[in-house]
């Protein structure tokens, strides 16, 4: 009996093609993870950069004596007491909110969100309140844009309540 | 009969692949389901703080009004249009409560979710007039 040394061609062959196979299956499972951590870190920011807003845009909404709104572009303007005035600006990729204040100058926060989310805002009356509302586009047809964030904040809030507590006259 | 050394092996044992099956599936079943989890985490978080902004935005309208205007705001009480298409199946139930100088509002909303859960509840007060004041 002869002493095998050595491998034969389709023993090679065979263990290439398993190896290779396992190698894909690797492969496509450390890109898997790579991408849904990208996507939590990605959902992280934008969550707490949503947040943040949501919070900033109430409290200037309950500070302001008056608001504009204009659509093209999406802009909120609220004029605040010793004439500051705040602006919120939507952009394709974040929204920034400007602080003017008299003789100062002009402070910046920006807000990010990916370009897929949407953001509209409108006026609303009785009482006045300015509705901001963030859609997800899915992209998916026949499935609607997916609320993300919905925040109606009443204008003047904080002013109506300053005037109740001052003693009248 | 002593073993042999130095046998050369010619392919796996039946075990030793059933062990690596087993191993392969578990591990592929744990991911399947992490996934999933995940996910269902994501959507429930989301809801969760959809919920939260819904009763907010509620209850900043609600709180501005007089108490004779409460009551009939809270006869016509319903979830908002855009809250009726982002969470599944809203019901949204007010109360108001007076206590012995304080007027408040407590809302609750519930929607369907996987498991008993409680409903989310937020109270305002309602902003004092001026004849209440001191």
């Amino acid at each position: 009996m002869t002493k095998q040394r050595g491998f034969t061609l389709v023993e090679m062959l065979a263990v290439i093609a398993v190896g290779s196979v396992l190698l894909v299956l690797a492969t496509s499972v450390v890109q898997r993870a790579m991408k849904l951590n990208s996507q939590w870190r990605t959902h992280a920011d934008v969550t707490r950069a949503l947040t943040r807003l949501s919070h900033d845009l109430r409290r200037d909404a309950h500070e302001a004596n008056g608001v504009t709104v204009t659509q093209e572009p999406g802009e909120i303007q609220f004029s605040l007491p010793d004439g500051q005035t705040v602006r919120y600006t939507i952009a394709d990729d974040e929204i920034v909110r400007v602080l003017e204040i008299p003789g100062q100058q002009s402070q910046r926060e920006y807000y990010k969100k990916p370009v897929e989310y949407q953001a509209t805002m409108t006026s609303l009356s009785s009482p006045e309140r300015i509705d901001l509302q963030i859609t997800r586009d899915l992209k998916t047809s026949g499935v609607p844009p997916r609320t993300v964030m919905h925040v109606e904040a009443q204008v003047g809030r904080l002013l109506r309540l300053t005037q109740t507590k001052e003693p009248t006259p | 009969m002593l073993p042999m050394r130095n046998a050369t092996r010619n392919g796996l044992m039946m075990t030793e692949l059933i062990v690596a099956a087993t191993l392969l599936m578990t591990a592929l079943s744990l991911v399947v389901t992490l996934s999933f989890r995940t996910g269902k985490l994501w959507q429930e978080s989301r809801h969760y703080k959809l919920a939260v902004e819904e009763l907010t935005n509620q209850l900043e309208r609600l709180t501005i009004l007089d108490e004779t205007e409460l009551d009939a705001a809270l006869g016509e009480l319903a979830v908002s249009e855009k809250m009726q298409t982002a969470l599944p199946n809203p019901r949204l139930s007010g109360t108001k409560i007076v206590d012995a100088d304080v007027t408040r509002v407590m809302l609750e909303i519930e929607w369907d979710r996987v498991g008993k859960s409680e409903p989310l509840t937020l109270v305002g007060w309602l902003a004092p007039t001026v004849e209440e004041q001191p």
